[in-house]
């Protein structure tokens, strides 16, 4: 067996029972959207590993669980107030951090001594947040100067610990780790390793201090975002 | 596994769920949801995260059953496997949240390998296969496909570093394929 199709397989593999961490899961589900050999590895896995699933006891959900589910695909898209009020809030967050975002770019801009920003079309930004939904950081990337801006907009690092950034998706087979990050950073985009732009997930795990030892994320991948094209 | 949840027909219900027919989804639940609360309830062990993840398991496969595809997957498999999915995440969710040494590491009585009269020849080559693992190969893969323990929480029961669990996992996988394709 080859060393790709060996890794592949036990990846898929560990990817079936659970263990992958949350980077490489990220990562590797990524892939899995748009590879048939690893999607027909995942297949496989559970084929294999399913006649477990006979070993299992049965077991009686609550009696109101049914109506639950009912309830919830009823309404596909949450209508209530609240909801709605939380939802509203959230994108105020997340248009003040744009904001703040594009201002810190063009002065970024200025500063490099460029007249104009780059067209639209060479930028591309992500919002990482974590399960809570709020954004956490911002990034941007312009192709034309090559640089990318990761910005915090979230709670500050917590004592004791680092951010750390990563990409994914793309080819990589692996999270890219891209540094340590605190209130902010600038990386050339050269970084990025040549992958499509578009294609680049950004996440930030929870590290010891001074980063992850291992080269892979070691703790809980805390906030994740793709990056978009603003055009 | 209950007699009612005969193959053929959790298929059918599942094509007809795709189409967005209730009665077939609610029959479909009937005779699926103990299957899939066991396998939620031995990787969740607190009550209302497991029912959590059942009601969001049957939210997807309501939204999600238009992508099922009966030539890699039983229709039990594809089910049960989004449920280990919801488990799991809510289980590493929940971990975030306590501090990592807290961690409940329950105890859990492993399957015992005597086999059963009725057990299907497939479980039997998988135990046989399960039982040739080196290193706690066998009860590492057992606990993870159970239980959904992580590798962290496999490094602290076994007493060995993450990186060696992943190692272990990873040739367990590998010899597991080897010794199952050699039987067919």
């Amino acid at each position: 067996m080859a060393g790709t199709d060996f890794e592949k397989m036990s990846e898929a593999g560990e990817y079936v029972l659970g263990t992958l961490d949350a980077a490489e899961r990220i990562a590797f589900e990524a892939r899995l959207t748009r590879d048939g050999e690893l999607q027909a590895e995942v297949a496989a896995w559970r084929r294999r590993l399913t006649p477990l699933d006979a070993e299992t006891a049965e077991a009686e959900p609550p009696a109101q669980t049914f109506a639950k589910i009912l309830a919830r695909i009823d309404t596909p898209a949450p209508v209530n107030v609240v909801e709605l009020q939380r939802r509203v809030r959230q994108w105020r967050i997340a248009a003040t951090a744009f904001a703040a975002l594009a201002a810190s770019l063009i002065l970024f801009f200025v500063v490099q001594g460029q007249r104009t920003p780059s067209p639209a079309n060479n930028l591309y930004v992500a919002v990482l947040q974590g399960s809570d939904a709020q954004p956490a950081f911002v990034a941007a990337v312009d192709v034309k100067t090559k640089s990318m801006v990761v910005r915090r907009v979230g709670a500050a690092t917590p004592p004791g610990h680092s951010y750390e950034l990563w990409a994914l998706g793309g080819t990589r087979a692996a999270p890219q780790p891209l540094g340590v990050i605190g209130a902010s950073m600038r990386v050339s985009s050269d970084q990025l390793g040549g992958q499509p732009i578009d294609a680049t997930t950004l996440a930030v795990s929870l590290e010891p201090p001074g980063g992850s030892p291992t080269g892979a994320p070691t703790g809980p991948v805390l906030f994740t975002g793709k990056l978009i094209a603003t055009q | 596994m209950a007699a009612s949840a005969d193959s053929a027909v959790l298929t059918t219900l599942l094509g007809q769920t795709a189409q967005g027919d209730r009665a077939a989804f609610s029959e479909l639940y009937e005779l699926t949801k103990a299957k899939l609360f066991g396998v939620i309830r031995r990787i969740l062990i607190r009550g209302d995260l497991a029912e959590e993840a059942l009601q969001e398991s049957y939210v997807r496969i309501w939204s999600n059953a238009q992508r099922y595809d009966q030539s890699q997957a039983s229709a039990m498999t594809w089910m049960i496997a989004i449920a280990r999915n919801q488990a799991i995440d809510l289980k590493r969710k929940a971990n975030e949240r306590v501090a990592a040494n807290a961690v409940a590491l329950e105890d859990v009585t492993l399957v015992a390998p005597q086999a059963n009269a009725d057990d299907s020849a497939d479980l039997r080559s998988l135990r046989e296969c399960l039982g040739g693992l080196a290193e706690n190969g066998r009860d590492m893969v057992l606990l993870a496909y159970h239980h959904g323990y992580s590798r962290e929480e496999l490094s602290a029961r076994f007493n060995r570093p993450v990186a060696t669990v992943k190692t272990i996992l990873r040739r367990s996988l590998v010899a597991l394929k080897e010794c199952l394709d050699g039987r067919h």
